[in-house]
């Protein structure tokens, strides 16, 4: 119980407390405690990658012995993994003491990130465009006055974000092609920002309660396990 | 509904604004200091040069002790392309000798000292007095210890930093990368070489010597290590001792320096470094009152707990969601998004998961955890094993079910997307930090027909998820979670202490505006208040 | 009679429709923004005020000033921002301004790589300028840390660099005179895909009063405003179109001019859909209260 319970409470909580009074000090060793501590953080990150790894790759090695549906996925995990960690460490070994950067030759790793992770990372972000369509489409309808504004002013800061507002603008507006732009800023710069100030403020001081109770141990769901 | 107290603050203000009267906003004053041409182009006369009590140099406040404070109070008439120069020495003897650093400062708003309320305050002297900070270490910089050379390395040999086999290595290793350099001819740029980039021949090498220049490349960085700790200490030894200035004004070629009887004024100063940052004294003050309203909450909470929280419809839903999942034979799919196991939403999340994981054990439901982070993945199989023996039911827990999917944004949600589509849960959980991929996994999830329910602290996605799901808990609902499933009544205190800070924010930014708005135009104690309210961080 | 068939295609058109909305919006997205980049359209506009105090703050530095750009992307975002990293890059090179580039975000790192390296060969071809790494630009690549590696960079760049991307230590580097901490930038400018402009505020510019500028993803521009009215950002560029302002600025045109076209006209498409829908809604309610 004291090595599952109390001895991590107490870190959390001297960790914690330094924390926040290095914040309040300009002394030199509350400099050097933060490089300490980044130091360490820096550790721990890198220990986490290798308990991640092995998750994933004995999750998916699971999946091919048994056959499970759609296992044919988790070959290309395999393949990708084998395909990015082989071309990276014969980089390594290959340019032990030349620079890397704008004098390393040809490389299949550089060429796997150019061309596959790359395009694949803006491919599944560009689906965005076609899912907001789709939630726009879905979700804008005047069902009430609520509704009604948020329709209408979804219109006029979707216009307003491109060029083709100010020729609209001066049609609509006898000339003037920066009022749809205007009324866009005025809606960013005022009832939206109203909005997200209130739900900014609860979420920090929500933030400062909830930081309250894992120093003083009251919310212990990071340990994982249960009372 | 909160409870509404009256703090300290309001009481202030209300007995302040009874006191005092209300006067006629003052008229605009001229400065008395414009500065103005002097009679005879380039002479310094009299009053150009600030009057010598008012120079003088300290340790500068609230920093880490690398700083000095000059001061000298701003000259009645300060013409046109004049400039203060401050004389910095090691020793009063320097000064003779001729050894000091000269630092020009140059009339602006920028040095004077209203522009550091911290220091000057925020009473008229502040626009009268002109500064400047001075870093000794900067101005008497140390030796820079030099590239690595054969000289270099038997020296770091009898610091004892070498031992006598590393001395042999390294200088084996330096004496080939010389001959290396000078048989070695740059190449001719070719057409299609990049821009800012030089290419030359290099010989091959053996992998033994490959290994040797990595060696020496590892060396060389922790010499450069042990060289940057060597100028940190030398720096703070030369900010700790004492510094010698003089204030001089300048015109053209001429310099008159602040004098007293005929001799130019020294005076001295040592920077130290300070354990406490004044101009964040606000913040702490805020800080603890509001934690204060916290833990005493919790304290009373553990004496009443009865203690009234309104519903949550996401959290009210929870279990419906899961029902209906279990009737439609379906899984219960939970994803976690991004974010660190140090990110307040994924703790906040976890405890959800707790729940959803328990409940999802009693009726025999399969739950699949989607994670972007190893830690997170860790702390989340530890979270629904013990769920699973809670509700009775250890068997019901499979690892595998709870894995890492990717640590890329969007390669996590290629793959939650996927499994989604080919698994049809029957109810989708998305709580955590989101980016972009919140929409994307949002309308997925509509797409199979799934009950969603989402929450995030990441108030840029609120919109794409109060679109497209069922129901959604807006940041500090999602940070109440855990009081509200678990109705505990130090929970619950915590939750009650955080209203009242929200309620005593709320008065204050009512208070603070009135004040600031108040104090635009007034003096005496309304600019005392108006510095408690500004942050000078 | 002459009106039966028209009427009963719309009636299956819009009965299709119904069946099938994602499917039909999809085909239509996609077909708008392909149609836009195919045909050459060319829209004028002019750039948003908080563009134009970004464009004004770089323009105002001289030769041999330094900039610190903090490029916190990777290529899932690289459509919007890598065009206003290359614009940014493009105007440092012509004003004979310094850009120190850096990442948080190590996935991005040859994205990053890439855009000093095109912009220096721009520079090249356009400004006749030689751009070399090291004496005209500075990429320090990445190091962990995120906040810790901030508030290091305010003690000591050289303690938290060493090296930059290419190997080259940076204790002596031409490019790196006279700069020892972010006191020494004349601006930070950080193009975000995540929440890293709030981090450089709070750790960063605020801390040594340097200049602060932003530009992030169309989704988070937004999230900006409230840096802007405490003064604490100069300005920022948002999304597509804060690139197409800078590239109209600096008079270079881009990807980010290039996709201007296609993003109108598929804005214009998602409010033609919502109005589409909401008059089929009240066209429903209406009708459906008539036979009643």
């Amino acid at each position: 119980m004291i090595l599952k319970r109390t001895i991590p409470l107490l870190i959390v909580f001297a960790i914690g407390v330094l924390a926040f009074v290095q914040e309040f000090v300009p002394h030199p060793w509350s400099g050097k405690l933060v490089d300490e501590i980044s130091t360490w953080f820096k550790i721990i990150g890198g220990f986490a990658m290798f308990l991640g790894t092995y998750s994933l790759l004995h999750m998916h090695l699971a999946r091919i012995r048994r056959k499970m549906p759609s296992w044919g996925y988790s070959v290309f995990v395999f393949i990708g993994a084998a395909f990015m960690i082989g071309t990276g460490v014969y980089n390594e070994i290959q340019s032990s003491s030349q620079p890397a950067g704008p004098n390393s030759p040809f490389d299949w790793f550089s060429w796997g990130y150019k061309y596959i992770q790359v395009p694949a990372g803006a491919t599944i972000f560009s689906i965005l465009a076609f899912f907001m369509a789709s939630a726009a489409f879905r979700t804008f309808r005047a069902r009430n006055l609520a509704a009604g504004l948020l329709l209408i002013s979804a219109i006029i800061v979707m216009l307003g974000r491109v060029p083709i507002s100010e020729p609209l603008s001066r049609w609509l507006f006898f000339g003037n092609s920066q009022a749809i732009t205007q009324a866009t800023d005025i809606i960013m710069e005022y009832p939206n920002m109203v909005a997200k100030r209130g739900i900014l403020l609860g979420i920090a001081l929500g933030t400062i309660s909830q930081s309250i109770r894992i120093l003083l141990g009251v919310e212990r769901s990071y340990m994982g396990g249960g009372d | 509904m909160p409870v509404i107290v009256k703090p300290l603050t309001t009481l202030v203000v209300i007995a302040l604004a009874a006191t005092l009267p209300v006067r006629p906003a003052a008229a605009a004053q001229t400065n008395p200091t414009v500065a103005t041409q002097s009679a005879t182009p380039g002479t310094i006369l009299p009053e150009s040069i600030p009057a010598t009590e008012s120079f003088n140099a300290i340790d500068l406040p609230s920093d880490d002790g690398s700083s000095i404070l000059v001061k000298w109070a701003k000259p009645a008439n300060e013409p046109k392309g004049i400039s203060y120069v401050i004389q910095v020495a090691r020793s009063k003897a320097d000064f003779q000798a001729g050894k000091f650093v000269t630092k020009e400062v140059f009339p602006s708003p920028i040095i004077l000292g209203t522009t550091k309320p911290e220091y000057f305050g925020r009473g008229k002297n502040a626009s009268q007095t002109c500064f400047a900070v001075i870093s000794p270490a900067e101005l008497f910089p140390p030796a820079k210890p030099g590239p690595l050379t054969e000289a270099r390395l038997k020296e770091l040999k009898t610091k004892k930093v070498l031992t006598d086999k590393e001395l042999g290595r390294a200088l084996a290793v330096l004496a080939e990368i010389e001959q290396e350099k000078s048989q070695t001819k740059p190449a001719s740029v070719p057409a299609t070489a990049q821009a800012g980039v030089t290419k030359s021949q290099t010989p091959k090498l053996t992998s033994k010597q490959r290994a040797e220049r990595k060696w020496y490349a590892r060396l060389g960085a922790n010499i450069k290590k042990l060289d940057a700790e060597a100028l940190t200490k030398e720096r703070a030894r030369i900010n700790a001792e004492p510094s010698f200035f003089r204030l001089g004004v300048k015109l053209d070629d001429q310099t008159i320096l602040v004098a007293r009887d005929g001799e130019p004024i020294v005076v001295e100063a040592i920077a130290k470094p300070n354990l406490f940052k004044w101009g964040k004294l606000n913040n702490l003050t805020l800080s603890l009152i509001f934690m204060s309203a916290v833990i005493t909450f919790i304290e009373i909470a553990r004496r009443k707990p009865d203690i009234f929280i309104r519903k949550i419809a996401g959290l009210e839903a929870i279990d419906e969601a899961i029902g209906r999942a279990t009737e439609m034979d379906r899984p219960v799919m939970f994803v976690h998004g991004g974010g660190s196991v140090g990110s307040m939403s994924v703790i906040a999340s976890l405890n959800i998961l707790s729940h959803v994981a328990s409940r999802a054990a009693e009726h025999d439901t399969r739950i699949r955890v989607m994670n972007q982070d190893p830690l997170v993945t860790a702390v989340s199989q530890e979270a629904v094993q013990q769920a699973c023996t809670e509700a009775g039911r250890p068997d019901a827990f499979n690892a595998d079910d709870v894995s890492l999917v990717a640590s890329d944004q969007f390669s996590y949600v290629a793959a939650v997307s996927g499994i989604m589509v080919r698994e049809q849960p029957g109810a989708i959980f998305m709580l955590g930090a989101f980016g972009a991929e919140s929409l994307l996994l949002s309308e997925t999830g509509s797409s199979t027909g799934a009950i969603q329910v989402a929450g995030t602290d990441s108030y840029t996605q609120l919109p794409f998820f109060v679109t497209t799901c069922d129901y959604t808990l807006m940041g500090e609902e999602l940070y109440a979670a855990s009081a509200y499933l678990s109705r505990e009544p130090r929970m619950l205190g915590s939750l009650r202490g955080q209203d009242v800070g929200k309620a005593f924010v709320m008065i204050v930014l009512l208070a603070g505006t009135a004040i600031l708005t108040v104090a635009a135009a007034m003096d005496g104690p309304w600019q005392w208040l108006r510095g408690l309210l500004e942050a000078t961080g | 009679m002459a009106l039966r068939i028209p009427i009963a295609i719309s009636k299956g058109i819009i009965r299709f429709l119904t069946k099938h909305p994602r499917q039909v919006i999809y085909v239509l997205i996609g077909v708008t923004v392909i149609a836009s980049y195919m045909v050459n359209i060319s829209l004028s506009f002019e750039p948003s005020p908080l563009a134009q105090k970004v464009y004004d703050k770089v323009d105002s530095l001289k030769p041999g000033d330094h900039v610190l750009l903090s490029f916190d992307y990777d290529p899932s975002s690289e459509a919007e921002l890598q065009p206003m990293a290359l614009a940014m890059l493009r105007h440092c090179f012509k004003k004979g301004v310094i850009p120190v580039v850096m990442t948080h975000w190590i996935s991005g790192l040859d994205l990053h790589k890439m855009a000093c390296q095109e912009a220096a060969a721009d520079a090249n071809s356009h400004y006749n300028k030689k751009i070399v790494s090291g004496r005209d630009y500075v990429f320090l690549g990445n190091r962990p840390g995120w906040q810790q590696l901030i508030l290091q960079m305010n003690e000591n760049i050289r303690a938290a660099f060493d090296k930059d991307f290419f190997d080259q230590p940076t204790e002596g580097m031409k490019a790196l005179e006279g700069v020892t901490s972010l006191k020494d930038f004349e601006l930070i400018v950080n193009l975000a895909a995540g929440a890293t402009v709030e981090m450089w505020i709070a750790y960063g510019s605020d801390k040594v009063d340097v200049p602060f500028a932003a530009g992030t993803t169309a989704v988070s521009a937004p999230d900006l405003y409230p840096w802007i009215q405490s003064r604490q950002l100069i300005g920022f560029l948002g999304g597509l179109r804060g690139a197409a302002d800078y590239e109209v600025m600096l008079k270079y045109p881009g990807r980010g001019i290039r996709g201007m076209p296609a993003q109108s006209a598929t804005h214009v498409l998602i409010v033609l859909l919502i109005l589409g829908a909401n008059v089929h809604m009240f066209a429903g309610r209406f009708f459906g209260k008539k036979k009643e």
